[in-house]
């Protein structure tokens, strides 16, 4: 195919993205993917010609971003890994792009609202000094850091208000990240309260509507009496000091083994 | 060697006119300390001879020791009478090789040769190897870092020619002065393809040391540039040869340690550090590897939760290195996080340079843990705007939040009643009651009976001598069933005469 089609593809590819016309960006994606790679750019290596190599790039970030729209996390990881090999050679590929940041950002969010931290703190090693300084960045960084905390008021307010998000790409990640919040606040607050009373946790978990709270309430299976929450009491400890017996014969024994074995 | 008899007389005539406590260092001539040092080096050369012949890695290993002692006092002379001593002309491809970098080419006529002049056979693999390390260190000492480079590229060519076991501790050496030197030409990725290349050769060839030294260099080069987790996958499927030589464990466990401590596996990383810091070597030579694996240890101790130990900053070989590390504990320990913030300001780019950057970050919340403790192992009863004041948190909310989150973790036994806003702690348990003590002493017998172990493990017995010994032995009963055998047929000869006499 002569690379003049495959621009003009890339072209329209790119309105089509700007109309928000998601469905057909899809469809398109797939053959463009396949020119891509008859014209060895699809994974950047030293023979590629580098003027192709931005168009590609753009191409695979309309892709990613596309996903993220049909909130397909799948495909969106499947782009973000196949556009890596693109930003490390960033310096050889001209134009730098400039949703290079904001795909990093969106990545670093997926992982948070799965809670792979693990992954996330890897990756964010790798981005050492950029993490206070970029506007997309930061915001994953920052929720993270009040996650840990356990300030969820801030996270509420980053994620819910629309002046905090950076783009609203971020805006689609809301959803999973308030039922990620309730439930971790859900969580503290059984160990934390003796009891509560419905108004507070309905201010407590941010719930507008009654209906909400009491389905929330049943689903973790809390009691309700009087208009106060009660959470189900932890097990006494006189089951368990039955059962450290076992621990403690197993450990003697191991000891005598070894001993035995000192000559 | 005419030089030095001849300058002897004068030395002592120099001898009588020095005091008595001057004797005891005697002024060198330059050619002195070069056939000392030539002497030292063709020492050496027999040592490895002994190692290629009997298969004894101990020799091997004591060349390599002395090697530090050695390049200091190398200069361009005293390698030139090496090549000379050790290759038994200079068209040898190794000599040709050094004689160039040192810009001694003899002539145009030596060069011709060298082309076609493969005569490797008389000269010692262990002793080629040898030498052109040696001309690595030198190099790298010299800090000309292209020439470095180029030299190495050549000596690795000649030294995948070789494929002998007696070579591993030598070839490991060489390998290690090949990335480094490449690490400070900025080449880092370039190189990984060829390691990886190598290290399957060598695993494949069982060659311990060669695999040990490559796969900490792999780990090394992944870190350089943050691809973290291709170090990780490299150490799960990689296994690591335990029985190299310390050094190489000791900086391998080092990595491992930084790999875990990024995954958030802070006990994992710890375990991996004490044993790093225990196989190193505790003398002063090995204190820059000392000083980081301490740096890292004290991180991932702050993170665990621990608060290491004041005595460790005192000591006179960490007091420079760790002293922004101590204001760091100190913040982290009295909760304050102004303090802890002001801390990182002020060190930022100290802490960038040394890699722990990213991991300190992480330390916020245990200082807003730290805090919160204090609050609750010192009040009683404490209102929840108070604790906002007093750990300079936002806001009210949040701090609620918080204390409900420190609950949940375990860092605090408290409750909190939301109406009337404040947090009031539990009764403090006698720990004797619980299973902590038990907890604590299984885990000290655990660690006695695996030091044991392992020091039993780690006993060595000459081979030889076993040996030697059972010969002996051997001989001795044979000797003995011969006499016993001679004996017997001797008195059976004497039976025999006497009949034949009738």
């Amino acid at each position: 195919m002569a690379p003049k089609s495959f621009e003009s593809s890339a072209r329209e590819l790119a309105s089509v993205f700007a109309a928000k016309d998601y469905e057909r960006c899809s469809q398109l994606l797939p053959p463009l993917k396949v020119t891509l790679s008859q014209q060895n750019i699809l994974v950047p290596m030293d023979s590629s010609d580098l003027s192709l190599l931005a168009i590609a790039r753009d191409i695979l970030e309309i892709g990613a971003l596309t996903a993220i729209f049909l909130r397909d996390d799948l495909l969106f990881s499947r782009y973000i890994a196949q556009l890596s090999p693109f930003y490390a050679m960033k310096d050889r590929i001209q134009p730098p792009s400039a949703n290079e940041k904001k795909l990093i950002a969106l990545r670093l969010l997926l992982l948070l609202s799965k809670n792979d931290i693990a992954e996330f703190h890897t990756e964010l090693e790798t981005l050492e000094d950029e993490a206070d300084k970029d506007i997309y960045i930061r915001y994953p960084v920052m929720l993270e850091r009040w996650l840990m905390e356990g300030s969820y008021d801030k996270v509420w307010k980053a994620t819910t208000q629309r002046s905090e998000v950076p783009a609203e790409e971020f805006a689609i990640f809301a959803d999973i990240l308030v039922n990620t919040i309730r439930s971790e606040i859900a969580t503290c607050s059984e160990k934390a309260y003796p009891s509560l009373p419905l108004m507070n946790a309905k201010h407590l978990l941010f719930f507008t509507e009654d209906n909400d709270l009491l389905e929330f309430i049943e689903q973790r299976g809390w009691t309700v009496k009087d208009g106060r929450i009660y959470f189900p009491e932890e097990s006494t400890d006189a089951l368990e000091s039955g059962l450290p017996m076992e621990n403690v014969i197993e450990n003697t024994l191991g000891y005598a083994r070894e001993l035995e074995t000192i000559v | 060697m005419p030089g030095p008899e001849s300058q002897e007389p004068k030395v002592d005539i120099k001898d009588e006119k020095m005091t008595d406590a001057d004797t005891a260092q005697k002024p060198k001539s330059p050619e002195e300390v070069a056939a000392l040092v030539l002497n030292d080096i063709k020492q050496n050369f027999g040592f490895l001879e002994k190692a290629a012949v009997n298969f004894e890695p101990r020799f091997s290993m004591r060349v390599l020791r002395g090697l530090g002692n050695l390049r200091r006092r190398l200069t361009p002379d005293i390698l030139v009478n090496t090549v000379d001593a050790a290759y038994p002309s200079s068209s040898h491809r190794s000599a040709a090789l050094i004689l160039k970098y040192l810009g001694k080419e003899e002539s145009s006529m030596e060069i011709d040769e060298s082309v076609s002049g493969n005569a490797t056979s008389a000269v010692l693999p262990e002793i080629d190897v040898y030498v052109l390390v040696l001309f690595q260190v030198f190099l790298l000492d010299q800090g000309d870092v292209a020439k470095l480079n180029s030299f190495n590229d050549e000596a690795i060519t000649i030294l995948r020619g070789y494929n002998r076991r007696t070579l591993d501790a030598l070839a490991a050496k060489m390998w290690f002065y090949y990335a480094h030197g490449k690490e400070l030409n900025k080449q880092v990725v370039e190189i990984r393809p060829l390691l990886l290349a190598v290290l399957r050769t060598s695993t494949l060839r069982h060659d311990t040391e060669t695999r040990a030294m490559l796969t900490t260099l792999l780990l090394r080069n992944y870190l350089h540039t943050q691809a973290i987790s291709q170090a990780h996958q490299l150490v799960l499927k990689a296994d690591f040869p335990e029985s190299a030589a310390t050094s190489v464990v000791a900086r391998y466990l080092y990595y491992v340690g930084r790999i875990k401590a990024i995954q958030l596996d802070y006990s994992a990383a710890n375990e991996s550090l004490i044993g790093a810091i225990r196989k190193a070597p505790q003398t002063s030579y090995a204190a820059g590897f000392l000083q980081a694996a301490h740096k890292l240890k004290v991180i991932i101790e702050l993170l665990m939760g621990d608060i290491p130990e004041r005595s460790l900053f005192r000591e006179s070989m960490y007091e420079n290195a760790l002293a922004p590390y101590m204001d760091l504990v100190k913040a982290v320990r009295i909760g304050d996080v102004p303090q802890f913030s002001d801390t990182i300001e002020k060190y930022g780019s100290v802490f960038k340079k040394d890699g722990t950057y990213m991991l300190i970050l992480r330390l916020r919340q245990n200082v807003i843990k730290t805090g919160i403790r204090m609050m609750s192992l010192s009040y009683s009863k404490i209102s929840l705007r108070d604790i906002c004041i007093r750990l300079h948190l936002d806001s009210e909310e949040s701090a609620e939040y918080i204390v409900a989150k420190a609950i949940r973790d375990g860092v605090i036994e408290a409750t909190i009643d939301h109406e009337k806003g404040f947090m009031q702690s539990k009764e403090i348990l006698d720990i004797y009651s619980t299973q902590e003590p038990n907890m604590a002493f299984h885990d000290r017998i655990k660690f006695c009976i695996s030091l044991h172990n392992e020091s039993v493990k780690a006993m060595r017995y000459p081979m030889n001598q076993h040996r030697v010994e059972l010969k002996n032995v051997e001989e001795a009963r044979e000797r003995e069933k011969e006499l016993a055998s001679e004996i017997q047929e001797g008195d059976m000869e004497e039976d025999d005469g006497d009949f034949d006499g009738l």
